[in-house]
């Protein structure tokens, strides 16, 4: 008995090394990273802006382009030499609930980007949205769910 | 008799009365002790003579007169001796219950199985862990497998991406000493945080799985699964030339099980 049960198993252990399957994982590029090389990047906080100014934001948000984006170089502002500006439009909101002994303090971080080109044309828009229990970390989830967008393409 | 009982019946009072003072001289429970004597005081004297002649007889005649008035709560005469109370005696008798509780219930102990696996992938290693939980039918699996690649690419500089979680309910309807076969439902989800760390796919996915038990510690496994439904940009049985192949990938296990 013990050795009928086993024989199958030793039978399928010796043919898989030889059935190996591909298993990809892709993200195609939102736009033409090879036409949009250069990009301005310029990010407004509104709402709860005292937690972080336009300026942090912007820099956080380009400084992350720059690490995983698929633009070669990332500028801060709307700089002519760029093919393209990212503006991104940040409203951070307060959600306290009530429902417990004490109130628990959640902050949503709701952002809206527009890409457009030198001459004004809208290359591509968006929405992402995040929320945290700290108001900082709300909105670089939220700015960090935006360089997610414009991650660097690739097929592994 | 009848005595004996107006006698309790003004103890009863009189405790009922003094419990305030009792319980902020006393520990909680000894009121509640108190009480407790009186009524087992109560229902020994209710046997016949034979219990013998109550304590203090004196007591007797307001005794009586005190259910004729209808007034129980201001009884008089002298108050007959009450034995001390064990004050811990309420403590006992919670532990003892829920010794018989535990004792009586019968518990659950699942088996459990911890394993290590190697799955069947080309271009990538994916050698990970692999953890179930269950009793002979049902199965509540859990997986981590890091993930490197083994082919490089031009769209990644490094070899690390993240890892797979997988849960898994399964069903054992195969189940003999030495083969044991399982058909499951689940989740994988591959976390690839080498790349970013908000990107992830997951995949609703099959499985089906036979373990061999050579002794009853040691299993050897081969599981299969294909993804029915998945993220965009999950592609199990295309290469990265996009030629399609089988979509099903295989791992290869050991598995420690402890019952």
């Amino acid at each position: 008995m013990k050795r009928r049960g086993c024989a199958p198993l030793l039978v399928l252990l010796a043919l898989l090394p030889s059935s190996c399957v591909p298993l990809t994982f892709s993200r195609e590029a939102p736009i033409d990273f090879d036409v949009y090389r250069h990009v301005g990047v310029q990010v407004t906080v509104h709402g709860l802006a005292s937690y972080y100014d336009d300026q942090g934001a912007t820099v956080y948000l380009a400084s992350e382009l720059q690490k995983s984006s698929g633009f070669d170089t990332v500028s801060t502002g709307d700089t002519t030499a760029a093919d393209l500006v990212l503006n991104v439009s940040v409203t951070l909101t307060e959600l306290v609930d009530t429902s417990g002994d004490s109130p628990d303090y959640e902050y949503q971080a709701d952002a809206s980007f527009t890409a457009v080109d030198p001459s004004g044309t809208e290359i591509d828009i968006g929405y992402v949205s995040d929320s945290s229990e700290l108001p900082s970390e709300a909105l670089e989830d939220a700015l960090d769910e935006v360089t997610l967008h414009y991650l660097r393409p690739y097929r592994l | 008799m009848l005595e004996i009982l107006g006698s309790l019946r003004w103890m009863r009072t009189s405790v009922h009365d003094r419990c305030g003072e009792i319980a902020a001289l006393a520990r909680p429970g000894a009121c509640a002790a108190a009480l407790v004597l009186l009524q087992v005081s109560s229902a020994s004297a209710a046997e016949p003579e034979a219990a013998g002649p109550a304590p203090d007889a004196e007591a007797a005649p307001d005794a009586e007169a005190a259910p004729e008035a209808g007034s129980a709560s201001q009884p008089s005469g002298a108050p007959p001796k009450v034995t001390a109370a064990d004050a811990a005696w309420d403590d006992r008798s919670e532990e003892s219950s829920i010794d018989e509780e535990a004792s009586a219930a019968p518990g659950w102990s699942p088996d459990v199985g911890l394993g290590a696996q190697v799955f069947g992938v080309s271009g990538k290693a994916m050698v990970g862990l692999s953890l179930r939980l269950g009793d002979e039918l049902f199965w509540g699996e859990f997986e981590f497998t890091p993930i490197w690649l083994t082919k490089s690419s031009s769209d990644f500089d490094g070899s690390f991406v993240g890892n797979q979680w997988a849960f898994y309910f399964s069903l054992a309807p195969l189940r003999t000493r030495y083969v044991e076969g399982l058909l499951g439902v689940g989740l994988d989800v591959f976390h690839l945080w080498g790349i970013h760390s908000d990107e992830a796919f997951i995949a609703l996915a099959f499985k089906g799985g036979i373990y061999g038990r050579p002794t009853k510690s040691v299993s050897v496994f081969m599981t299969v699964r294909s993804y029915a439904l998945h993220s965009g940009g999950l592609e199990l049985g295309t290469t990265r030339d996009r030629e399609r192949t089988v979509p099903a990938v295989g791992t290869l296990g050991v598995e420690w099980r402890f019952e």
